[in-house]
């Protein structure tokens, strides 16, 4: 019987690295959406119109930005609501309901408000809505899942109708990118009370307006006219929920939708074939990771886990489950700029097979050990990844079993940090801080390693009160080597997203970190 | 006949259901992951307070037979319970989706007798001929094909060949047109329907080729009654009652197999609100859907029951 399910897993990595072979051309990272001969069409500019009408998978499990934490429920929310900043695309705050601020101590930030911004139900936005929608997402009795997020938040002080004044216990170098997320949207007080939350209505600030939430089925969005920027160009949003991808695939040839974010490179080559759509591509802050259960021997000894980091060969995962497209990590994702340090620069990070061997043999281990690697058939790459890995930790002499477990079983897991090893990914957000933080720091929440040791805490509060930016940069890039000498887990490479489009879409841009973060610039050629 | 009914009402659906009732309770929190670990999921930055928080404002804090017991006095009371994920009522939700399944099943029961029937009496008729071998690699290739596969099949193939035709995916409601209707749930209701007709088509040959060889139609052909009447009168009569047990459970089978080509076909139907439900550890909605459907289970076998003594008067109830 073990033979045979070997004899399987054996089939499957050959067809892996046959179709890894037989790939189409990936997509072009970070290309524009239209392909070359429609410039000549778009030479008359952008154009007002049309309804964009966007494939989805998965249902908004929620309207409320203050309660969800669905990537399905944001990509909507995105379009309706603002935030008091924004960032640019170096990950760098930049005014959008606040037209400015000061920072006169490392305890305060006092931010203007806008004068011309209002509601979807036509009232203007004052301070108050700002610290109502603070204290909103702080307060116990509304149980946020955000709430850990703002803990460093004292008081709010609204001295006039037109500015905001936070105080913080203590320096928080990543607090305006903090606020700058999709879930700290300002929402107004009286439909909160009105509705006792926002999670069936959705009344925001920002270009598009909800006109019609039926679930599971569709959500309407239209154009908001009193947009401060101005109305965007398209008259509206229309989401529909097809959760099969060939579906979507089907419904993106016929023309039905116009856009609709694709799962894996297999299914982007697929519809870059199709006449009339494109993909587009980007490296996100996401990331891939093999975890270790630095609790349980043999991960426990340091040894084991530097020999792993050696033993795996990140680039060859990204060439074969996920057809060159992704970029090898550090413990900060590149994506993040300036704040991570290259690869190559990193301890342990060239595989050396020989290295590692001789690191287990000092570990106690040289003949290898038994081991298992959870993962969730939910994402098939973690089961592409977790085959790949399990071959080559053979070459060091460790045998790996494949469990695959259901999704809602494998968080079970994950909870009682019931694993040797598991593959998954992890989101690092738009700052290091929120990227290392929860998930390092001794006790941490997401700290599913059960990973403790006083200098990594010591170098992670220190670089998290910093506020000066060069010297936060200089503090994470020295994180980033202690943790790679480390390796709590084996961080592996950037997730690719994809979004398949028709050739009619113009001005569509990725991001990232929030796929559809802005459509107000979208439109539609005729 | 109403004392066959209320003792089948009270010895049979009630515990029926009170076991499934316990069941589908039971495995719902005996599987691991719980609704609130779901939502959270596994990247959230949340303390161990907070998420006691959540657990309690959703009352699965409670001992499990606290919270059954609670559930099984609601129901009494013909209330399903509140969807955790979505707080509305969860028979509204059943009720808001039930027309889509109902309409699927439908369409496919009626598309697959319009086929199994004719093909049915026509192969019994001609054992061994063309058209009866035809039929019967026809059948067999239905009743091996999965649905999801056929599903899948048919979008590519329409995608491929008759684009703008049928939709692929989504559900137009009646109230956008009787035609927009029908063509949306055609590729679905088609899917469902072949593997069902396969099924029905075997057993109304089966049944038939079986009754033309009984006495009592030797007779009826000895009196000179035409070939016509002995069949459709005399022989499908009878040779029906099979057909109508199997079509009793496959009603049934036909509730769960919208599970899947709603899926497929993004169809806002039961299946597609259990299975969501079951993702997201919904639990009372999971519980609501899946007695709902037991519930409409045995009724339908309490109905194919009842239609046996319409088409043959010696089958008695009482009995």
């Amino acid at each position: 019987m073990r033979h045979h399910v070997k004899m399987v897993l054996v089939a499957l990595v050959v067809l892996l690295l046959v179709s890894a072979c037989a790939a189409p051309p990936p997509p072009q990272a970070g290309a524009p959406a239209s392909g070359e001969e429609q410039s000549a069409a778009t030479t008359e500019g952008p154009q007002p119109g049309g309804t964009l009408i966007i494939g989805k998978s998965t249902e908004a499990v929620g309207l409320d930005p203050h309660l969800v934490t669905a990537r399905s429920s944001f990509e909507v929310i995105a379009q309706v609501y603002n935030q008091l900043v924004d960032l640019d695309e170096d990950y760098l705050p930049i005014p959008e309901l606040a037209e400015s601020w000061e920072n006169p101590d490392d305890l305060t930030f006092i931010f203007h408000l806008r004068p011309d911004v209002k509601f979807h139900n036509g009232r203007t936005l004052v301070a108050e809505d700002v610290k109502f929608s603070f204290e909103r997402i702080q307060d116990p009795a509304v149980a946020s899942p955000w709430s850990s997020q703002l803990e460093l938040i004292e008081r709010i002080e609204t001295p006039d109708e037109r500015t905001v004044i936070f105080h913080l216990s203590q320096p928080f170098g990543a607090f305006l990118s903090t606020i700058a997320s999709t879930w700290a949207a300002i929402v107004p007080p009286e439909e909160v009370e009105a509705n006792g939350d926002l999670q069936r209505v959705m009344v925001g600030t920002g270009p598009f307006m909800l006109e019609e939430y039926v679930e599971e089925t569709r959500t309407v969005l239209r154009a908001n006219p009193d947009y401060f920027e101005g109305a965007p160009l398209l008259d509206g949003i229309t989401y529909l929920i097809i959760p099969d991808e060939a579906a979507r695939l089907a419904a993106l040839r016929t023309g039905e939708i116009h856009m609709s974010a694709l799962s894996n490179a297999a299914s982007a080559g697929l519809a870059a074939r199709s006449e009339g759509v494109s993909v587009a591509s980007q490296q996100t802050t996401d990331y891939y990771l093999l975890g270790l259960n630095t609790q349980r021997a043999p991960f426990d000894d340091v040894r084991v886990r530097q020999a792993l980091s050696l033993a795996i060969d990140r680039q060859a995962i990204v060439d074969s489950v996920f057809f060159g497209e992704g970029l090898v990590t550090g413990p900060i994702v590149p994506t993040l700029g300036k704040w991570s340090v290259p690869p190559e620069e990193l301890p342990f990070y060239q595989p050396d097979v020989e290295q590692a061997k001789a690191l287990l043999a000092e570990a106690g281990y040289p003949d290898g050990f038994e081991t298992t690697i959870t993962a969730s058939p939910r994402f098939p790459e973690f089961t592409s990844i977790a085959l790949v890995i399990q071959n080559q930790l053979k070459q060091i002499g460790v045998t790996a079993t494949l469990d695959q477990v259901e999704w809602g079983t494998f968080i079970q897991k994950w909870r009682d940090r019931d694993f040797d090893t598991f593959v998954s990914y992890n989101g690092s957000g738009n700052d290091p801080d929120r990227a290392l933080y929860p998930m390092l720091h001794t006790g941490g929440s997401v700290n599913a390693f059960q990973f403790s040791d006083p200098e990594i805490d010591r170098m992670l509060e220190e670089a998290r009160t910093t506020v000066d930016q060069e010297e936060r940069i200089r503090l994470y890039h020295e994180l980033a080597q202690a943790i790679a000498r480390q390796a709590p887990l084996i961080f592996l490479n950037t997730r690719t997203e994809y979004v398949a489009l028709r050739d009619n879409v113009r001005d569509f841009h990725l991001s990232p970190v929030d796929t559809y973060r802005s459509l107000k610039q979208v439109w539609l050629a005729p | 006949m109403w004392h066959y009914l209320l003792r089948r009402l009270l010895i049979i659906f009630l515990p029926t259901l009170l076991g499934i009732s316990v069941v589908v309770f039971g495995i719902m929190h005996l599987i691991p992951g719980s609704f609130v670990d779901v939502l959270v999921g596994i990247g959230t930055d949340i303390t161990e307070e907070q998420r006691a928080r959540l657990v309690q404002a959703y009352g699965l804090d409670r001992p499990l037979p606290v919270q059954y017991l609670y559930w099984l006095g609601n129901l009494a009371r013909g209330d399903l319970g509140t969807s955790l994920r979505t707080g509305k009522p969860v028979l509204a939700e059943i009720i808001g989706r039930l027309p889509v399944t109902l309409e699927v099943s439908a369409l496919a029961l009626l598309m697959a007798l319009a086929l199994a029937i004719p093909l049915g009496v026509l192969s019994a008729v001609r054992p061994n001929g063309a058209l009866d071998l035809v039929a019967r690699v026809l059948a067999l290739a239905g009743l091996s094909v999965p649905n999801f596969l056929l599903g899948t099949l048919l979008i590519l193939a329409v995608s491929l060949y008759l684009p703008n035709r049928f939709p692929t995916t989504g559900y137009v409601p009646l109230s956008e047109g009787l035609g927009a209707n029908l063509r949306s749930i055609f590729l679905p209701s088609l899917t469902l329907a072949l593997a069902l007709s396969a099924s029905l088509m075997r057993i109304t040959r089966a049944s038939l080729a079986e009754t033309l060889h009984q006495e009592y139609i030797r007779v009826a052909r000895s009196k000179g009654l035409h070939e016509r009447r002995v069949l459709l009168v005399h022989a499908l009569r009878n040779g029906l009652i099979p057909v109508i047990t199997l079509l009793g459970i496959h009603v049934g089978y036909l509730l769960g197999g919208t599970v899947i080509v709603e899926e497929i076909f993004s169809l806002p139907g039961i299946g597609r609100l259990a299975l969501n439900a079951i993702y997201q550890r919904d639990y009372p909605t999971v519980q609501g859907t899946v007695l709902f459907i037991a519930v409409a289970f045995v009724l339908v076998n309490l109905l194919t029951d009842l239609a046996y003594s319409l088409i043959d008067p010696r089958i008695r109830l009482e009995q």
